[in-house]
């Protein structure tokens, strides 16, 4: 259908057409929004995300760090126990954010920022480790594949928190 | 005055390029997709409603976290404490969900929906690592607080409905979106990957090593996930199917025929996560099944060649043949 539209059609249509104009710019905007927020503390903004999930393949010799509860409360812990995987403390849900915690008390370490380091253990505390007692990050270098099957990884311990104290 | 004046004459020439001159139905045809989709936003407040029924038991946990690591939304949290806080979201979360379902003709349920929502995810997500479960559900639930406003038992004018089908295609067309996006996250991740002589996306043992990092890095288990890590010849096809399925998906949306058949990809794509990642994203799921099973924009029926002769990658091919 190729139709002219009347002149007295006209207002009406450039105003149908620029929410048209307007719905094509959200699209932009959650691709372009998405990707910009890669430059951004964290990769995201809520609820802006580039939606990069899983985009590298972890190596064969990967370095990953790992929260390991040591004393909570009136339990101790022998050996620590990996805080992801401990499901007395967390719940399957509640994994990822540990896990992410982990590395961004790591990267805190690494980078020298104790605003950023002191703020990300109070979520951490605050959140899943609301007890007095004391927990390490470990950096643990594995062959994801080799160590799912058995195989030890080398463990080297970068720092001792006691809950609730700087 | 000239056609041409109107603002956006591109968009039509983009449209066809995307579509590959689909037809559509003329006005029947509009208006029959147009009651189609209105059933379908209300199966989508309906949905949502169920959702934030299914969320409201979880105030308790919210309610005796701490305050340092709250998103934007929820910053105002601050002045109320988090017990207050995390009771007022939930009522406005399942109040706001409620309205609309009663009433999703009314932008201001609508509105008080989608914000109910934003504040429910970013409290939930405020731990520490932002979740991406209900973004699908948030992004959506703001792009239909624009829908022009209905009344039960009454058919708008024909722009008026074209305006409301424009609306829910964005929506429709921004969940495909990002399933598009990851692909182009995986395949711009490869591309880098390579350029550093690491293993890519595209390697074999790809899926077996984001098996096994994930499972370890959590502490989960799956069902089939160790059986894969262990069986590469079945991992890597699923892998290259994945990224195929979620690269293209955007275009879907243009290839009515297309339509049916991806959501049914993208559905099965996250029975896989669920059964080799442990990761359950059960609120797209439910979106996908709502929306794209019983699309307007996709036909009743379609053959295996005009499936073929839109397939991405595919059609270019089948159209070469004599």
């Amino acid at each position: 259908m190729s139709q002219s539209p009347t002149p007295s059609s006209l207002p009406a249509l450039r105003t149908y057409r620029r929410k048209q104009g307007w719905l094509a710019a959200v699209l932009a905007a959650q691709l372009l929004g998405g990707l910009a927020v890669l430059a951004a503390p964290g990769q995201e903004v809520f609820p802006l995300y580039s939606w990069f999930l899983f985009a590298l393949t972890p190596s064969a010799d990967r370095t990953l760090p790992e929260l390991r509860v040591v004393e909570l409360g009136t339990r101790t812990f022998d050996p620590p126990a990996p805080l992801a995987a401990e499901r007395s403390l967390i719940t399957s849900v509640q994994a990822p954010a540990v896990v992410r915690l982990a590395k961004d008390l790591r990267r805190a370490l690494a980078a020298g920022d104790a605003a950023e380091l002191q703020r990300t253990r109070r979520t951490l505390e605050e959140n899943f480790l609301r007890a007095p007692g004391h927990y390490v990050l470990v950096e643990i270098s594995h062959d994801p594949i080799a160590r799912l099957h058995g195989a030890a990884a080398r463990e080297r311990v970068v720092r001792d928190f006691k809950i609730g104290e700087p | 005055m000239k056609f041409e004046a109107i603002p956006f004459p591109w968009w039509r020439t983009i449209r066809r390029r995307l579509t590959g001159h689909a037809r559509h139905g003329g006005s029947a045809g509009q208006t029959r997709a147009w009651l189609e989709a209105r059933v379908l936003a209300q199966a989508y407040y309906a949905g949502l409603l169920y959702l934030a029924f299914t969320n409201a038991p979880g105030w308790t946990e919210l309610a005796g976290r701490g305050e340092t690591g709250l998103l934007w939304p929820t910053l105002w949290m601050q002045a109320t404490g988090a017990r207050t806080g995390a009771l007022l979201v939930v009522a406005v979360h399942l109040g706001g969900a409620l309205a609309a379902a009663v009433a999703p003709g009314r932008r201001w349920c609508r509105a008080l929906a989608a914000l109910g929502l934003l504040e429910f995810a970013a409290l939930s997500y405020s731990d520490g690592k932002i979740g991406h479960g209900t973004h699908l559900w948030i992004l959506t639930s703001l792009v239909l607080v624009f829908l022009p406003d209905w009344r039960a038992g009454e058919t708008p004018r024909r722009r008026v409905r074209q305006e409301f089908l424009n609306v829910f295609w964005t929506a429709h067309a921004l969940v495909l979106l990002t399933y598009s996006m990851s692909g182009l996250g995986k395949v711009l991740g490869a591309l880098w990957q390579a350029s550093q002589g690491q293993l890519t996306a595209f390697h074999p043992q790809a899926m077996a090593l984001h098996i096994a990092d994930r499972l370890l890095e959590t502490g989960s288990r799956s069902p089939v996930g160790l059986w894969l890590v262990d069986h590469v010849w079945a991992a890597w096809p699923l892998m290259l199917g994945t990224i195929y399925l979620q690269f293209f998906a955007f275009g879907a949306i243009f290839r009515p025929h297309l339509l049916r058949i991806w959501t049914v990809g993208l559905i099965l794509f996250h029975l896989a996560t669920y059964f080799t990642l442990a990761i359950r994203f059960g609120p797209p799921v439910l979106l996908l099944a709502t929306w794209g099973l019983a699309s307007p924009f996709a036909p009743e029926k379609s053959s295996v060649l005009a499936v073929l002769t839109n397939l991405p990658l595919v059609r270019i091919w089948v159209k070469k043949r004599p």
